[in-house]
């Protein structure tokens, strides 16, 4: 069985790493741009044109000025917490609605479904969610980012489509053995769909880890803000220069090499973080063979 | 459904007996989506209304035409045709080319045998997604410059330097290249994670049966992803009228407009001079309309070609 | 199906009917005049500042943190100095990006009913313009709390030209304005590569045909990629690219001769600028990506020296000097605007309107306080308040040298904050409500403000001022935006070489078919209102 790789599966074998290998150059190449930039001197960049192979000079100013902000920890703290109550909220709002929409011999289930779907393609606009989210108290404060977005539909129809893949068989085995459907919910399908789990933890995640529209609109105090708007705000102030920071010094010089530094320090703590969350998609679980 | 009123009736609270557990849990989802959702969806009414702050949502006048100025102004623009050609085309392009890529992508990560280079390939082909539209506009412009990226590699073989961004024939294929670049690592995890979910027996079986790499692929993986796909498609068919402004924005010229201005962008330059909320509104409620429309549709044919569907 | 639908939209009208809770402030304009009390410390004629610091005012924007400030600073901030000098405090409400810019944003605020006592916002954009603020009920007119504000009043009063620009067409105040002054209205402009012109053997140019053949032999004596770069928007940006046009006494949009109107494209000498940069450019001498290069391209461009000659903004022609510092050979000097005959005076150039409605300062109409509101405001407009507005504390950042106000090292060379602007932006700053009347920019350096200087033309004498229009006017005057894409279109593609200039007429027509007459009649009436304010 270990060598009945033939000659022509090799040659399929060769092809796809190869495929994979121009296709990574091509995906990594922008984030090594960027990290070369960050590193460069802000001089030398403003004269060069085109590709970088290598940073031009070293010069750390534009790290040690995004690092030196004030907010810039605050901004974590604040981020972290938004990531942890987020993904909480939104996984288990998102996992009880999902299963509900898995429930297919109730008589509204259909209904059930369009009164979610309808609100993927028509909303009211930007003003009166606003002045909803002020209406029900939660203006100033973190949960504006979080209570609001509590369940994306689109999440909750992709894992929907997932749960609805798990036997129906194992369910009522649940009901027979005198198990509700939370513990349907618990021990079946959330255990069950650990990849989609992943996923979902993934998408929402990084979304409240890159969110920071919301936190524009509803939090005034600056020791609220989130990483990402603390980021913006220092670009933004930069660039209109009558805000006062400690950042603006040679501002448009530095313009380039900030702006990377700011991808490098928000993107490597996701990255940090992956690894484990990879091990759940990539690589047979033996899921398979747990459905039966 | 042809049961008589009292037969449904009965049918309604015998349902409500058996799950009633269910439908409990679904309230907290409800409450949800009236306060966020549903509530808010009465600033609809001011794509019929000329909006002023001073007097709210619902003391805002309505305007001429029944209401529906708005739209006829939309509408009889000498510019409405072509955008939402645009819009139309662009988001065809991203359906025919830009989906099956994740599809694609995951299958053959799927197929890598060793699993370190797996994980590696798997988190290097999500990077651009976190690199925001600003910079990798930025990124785009400077390749295609006369004297950028791609005219080396095609002046290589002996092409003409051209400014490729302000080809108007050439900017439907930049902007979707470089959304599939983009997105493609992204969307692919969750197919990744699909194929994840499909039961390993099913592959040692069929490796017994001497089945092939295709054959399985064929098989064993496409089947096992198939709902999957179908749903996804039928959302994306659904965003058949939103091509964001945002990127086009960055990307676009008056040189290009022939083929770059999409309705998004036009309400946005609109929108800088008119300061025009409601009529953005009427706008989006057009391309919500649509949208709709086409998921329905795409969710019947669906229902009865594939048994999978969205509702 | 259908019995769903129905409850749904059943359910959705009982959930709306809650949902009229937004801003229902009192329309409508107080017709009567408002009677200042003679006891009235505000408006008390031996008034002086600080007020006692009791008072409180709401401003829409945001201040830097206490912890963010560079240590040199603390103390001495200007929007903490500005609360000691008037004897106010100040009660910052907004968001990161500046609400009053973004119009969405600032329709939440307007929507959310509660308004800070001090409105910074751009009103002339605003749908129906300042009057439609006043009747509306956001804003209060001024002109009854005249004595409020004698530094702002007594300089109107003097100045007709400022006074009619800064007012409603009926004579109304309706902001304490950001004004602006001759030295900021041409920030933009030519500079060119003096050793370049010296390889060459040529003087800086000036006519139409010097200009050619400079370009011409930078192309093929130098082999310059691009000889000539900028940003092709910039040619329908307004007054951006007039330099260019100038030779011909057109630009784009709308300009001003005498009392008419005029609109750049439909005049005489316009299709003779655009068949000369078409010629230009199928020769090589403009920039081949003329259509897609960014600020930051053109920037690089003529920083790594592809491009001799390039139309940027004075700060990004200062970024390729210090970009160049080291390179002795790196030499720049600023180009006015082109003229057709060796003699004649560049006429035409970038400008911005002294005032341009854009973030100006108003007082709400629910503000409690108007008088202190006022008295706070009108600092800027005070002998000393002014100073502290243009240099900051004098003493700590500046000091008289033979009676004029200099900057001290603290701004000019200081450690912490190397940028010179940077460091005075943090100790003075032009807010949204101030005269630049005063020059602050001695710190910028010579080199640069010589070739500011060169931007200098009479501009003023044609651009189209800032006017408001009536409602009816703002329905016709939405033409304009399907007309400028055209514009936009066609022009370029004549530029770049894709449309045969034999179309030109029926480009006119197209747009003249498009409504440009109605827009162009509206634009002439707005402004026969603002010459007989």
């Amino acid at each position: 069985m270990i060598d009945a790789r033939s000659k022509g599966d090799r040659l399929v074998d060769l092809i796809i790493i190869v495929v994979m290998l121009a296709l990574g150059v091509v995906m990594l190449y922008p984030m090594v741009y960027e990290l070369f930039v960050s590193f460069s001197e802000p001089a030398a960049l403003i004269r060069h044109r085109g590709l970088l192979l290598w940073p031009l000079g070293f010069d750390t100013t534009a790290y040690e000025l995004v690092i030196s902000n004030h907010q810039i920890l605050t901004g974590y703290g604040n981020t972290l917490f938004l990531v942890v109550a987020g993904l909480a909220v939104n996984m288990s709002m998102t996992c009880l609605g999902a299963y509900c929409l898995t429930r297919t011999h109730a008589y509204w289930h259909r209904y059930m479904t369009i009164f979610v779907l309808i609100t993927m393609y028509f909303s009211g606009g930007l003003i009166p969610s606003y002045l909803t989210v002020r209406g029900v108290g939660l203006y100033n404060s973190l949960w504006a980012c979080i209570i609001p977005g509590a369940i994306s539909t689109y999440n909750m129809i992709i894992l929907r489509s997932y749960f609805s893949s798990i036997p129906e068989s194992l369910v009522e085995s649940v009901f027979i053995d005198g198990g509700g459907h939370m513990t349907v919910l618990f021990k079946i399908f959330i255990p069950l769909s650990l990849p989609a789990m992943a996923v979902m933890v993934l998408y929402y995640g990084v979304g409240h880890w890159n969110s920071w529209f919301n936190a524009n609109l509803y939090l005034q105090e600056r020791s609220k803000w989130p990483l990402q708007l603390v980021l913006r705000n220092i670009l933004i102030t930069g660039s209109n220069l009558d805000l006062g920071s400690t950042v603006v010094a040679d501002y448009e010089m530095l313009e380039k090499s900030m702006k990377a530094a700011m991808v490098i320090v928000t993107t490597v703590p996701i990255l940090a973080i992956y690894p484990f969350l990879q091990k759940y998609f990539v690589g047979g679980m033996m899921i398979g063979s747990l459905k039966e | 459904m042809a049961t008589n009123k009292k037969g449904r009736g009965a049918e309604i609270r015998l349902d409500f007996q058996k799950n009633k557990v269910v439908y409990f849990m679904f309230v907290p989802v409800v409450i949800f989506f009236l306060v966020f959702h549903y509530y808010p969806m009465s600033g609809i009414i001011l794509a019929f209304k000329d909006f002023k702050p001073a007097h709210g949502i619902w003391g805002s006048a309505f305007t001429g035409m029944f209401g529906f100025e708005h739209f006829v102004t939309f509408f009889s623009g000498v510019h409405a045709q072509r955008t939402i050609t645009n819009t139309i085309l662009i988001s065809l392009y991203q359906l025919i080319f830009g989906f099956p890529m994740p599809i694609i992508l995951a299958i053959m990560l799927n197929e890598l045998r060793s699993p370190k280079f797996k994980k590696v390939m798997q988190t290097v082909t999500y990077f651009p997604h976190f690199i925001s539209t600003v910079v990798v506009c930025g990124m785009i412009t400077e390749f295609c410059l006369s004297d950028g990226l791609f005219n080396q590699i095609s002046g290589f073989f002996g092409a003409e330097p051209i400014s490729m961004l302000s080809e108007p024939g050439m900017f439907r294929t930049i902007y979707v290249a470089s959304g599939i670049w983009q997105a493609m690592g992204w969307d692919s995890i969750i197919y990744l994670a699909a194929i994840a979910g499909i039961d390993t027996q099913l592959y040692e079986a069929a490796s017994l049966d001497g089945a092939g790499r295709f054959k399985k692929i064929w098989h064993i993986t496409l089947p096992g992803i198939k709902s999957t796909v179908v749903i996804l498609l039928i959302m994306q068919i659904g965003k058949m009228m939103s091509v964001g402004s945002e990127k086009i924005l960055l990307l676009y010229n008056p040189s290009t407009y022939k083929t770059a201005d999409v309705i998004s962008t036009y309400v946005y330059r609109k929108g800088l001079l008119d300061q025009d909320y409601s009529y953005s509104t009427a706008v989006n409620l057009f391309n919500s309309v649509i949208n709709f429309a086409l998921v329905y549709f795409a969710n019947a044919v669906s229902r009865k070609l594939t048994e999978t569907s969205l509702f | 199906m259908k019995k769903f639908l129905a409850m749904l939209l059943a359910a959705l009208l009982v959930v709306s009917c809650f949902a009229c809770n937004g801003g229902t402030g009192d329309a409508g304009k107080n017709d009567s005049k408002v009677e200042i009390d003679a006891n009235d410390p505000y408006a008390a004629k031996d008034f002086a500042y600080p007020m006692d610091g009791t008072v409180t005012l709401s401003i829409n924007m945001t201040k830097t943190d206490e912890a963010e400030l560079p240590n040199w600073v603390k103390g001495h901030y200007f929007w903490d100095v500005i609360e000691e000098k008037t004897g106010i405090k100040l009660e910052y409400i907004g968001s990161a990006s500046k609400p009053q810019e973004t119009s969405e944003e600032f329709s939440l605020l307007l929507t959310s009913g509660e308004y800070p006592d001090i409105m910074q916002a751009n009103w002339i954009t605003f749908k129906g313009g300042p009057s439609a603020a006043i009747n509306d009920g956001y804003i209060i007119a001024l002109n009854d709390y005249k004595a409020y504000f004698p530094g702002l009043a007594g300089w109107l009063e003097s100045d007709e030209e400022a006074n009619k620009t800064v007012s409603m067409d009926d004579g109304t105040w309706f902001c304490f304005p950001n004004f602006g002054n001759a030295r900021e209205t041409s920030g933009t402009g030519f500079a060119i590569r003096q050793d370049y012109l010296d390889a060459i053997g040529e003087e800086a140019p000036q006519t139409v045909e010097e200009w050619y053949n400079v370009l011409t032999k930078f192309k093929n004596e130098l082999n310059l990629t691009a000889p000539l770069t900028f940003e092709a928007r910039w040619f329908f940006l307004e007054y951006a690219a007039a330099g260019l046009s100038s030779p011909w006494g057109v630009c784009y949009p709308f300009f001003v001769e005498g009392d008419d109107v005029k609109f750049g494209p439909t005049e005489e000498g316009y299709k003779e600028f655009v068949t000369e940069m078409a010629k230009w450019y199928a020769e090589g001498l403009i920039d081949k990506d003329l259509a897609s290069v960014d600020k930051s391209t053109v920037q690089s461009k003529f920083a790594s020296g592809e491009a001799g000659l390039a139309l940027q903004q004075i700060r990004n022609i200062q970024n390729c000097l210090k970009a160049n510092a080291e390179d002795p050979n790196y030499q720049v000097i600023g180009l006015t605007s082109m003229v057709m005959n060796e003699g004649d005076t560049p006429e035409m150039g970038h400008y911005n309107n002294p005032f341009n409605g854009g973030c100006s300062t108003s007082i709400s109409t629910q503000c409690e306080n108007i008088g202190a509101c006022a008295r706070f405001l009108d600092y800027a407009y005070t002998e000393e308040g002014a100073l502290f507005f243009a240099y900051g504390e004098e003493g700590f950042a500046w000091d008289y040298v033979d009676g004029t106000p200099t900057f001290r090292d603290i701004v000019t060379n200081n450690e912490e904050t190397p940028d010179a602007q940077a460091a005075r932006y943090f100790v003075a700053q032009f807010a949204n409500f101030s005269l630049h009347a005063l020059d602050t920019r001695s710190h910028m350096g010579a080199e640069v403000l010589e070739i500011q200087k060169s931007f200098e033309t009479n501009m003023n004498k044609y651009s189209y001022p800032t006017v408001t229009y009536t409602e009816d006017e703002v329905k016709t005057i939405s033409k304009w935006n399907d007309i400028d894409t055209t514009c936009r279109e066609r022009i370029l593609g004549f530029i770049l070489g894709n449309e045969d200039l034999a179309n030109w007429d029926s480009f006119i027509e197209e747009i003249n078919g498009m409504g440009l007459q109605d827009v162009l009649k509206v634009r002439q009436d707005a402004y026969t209102r603002f010459k007989n304010r």
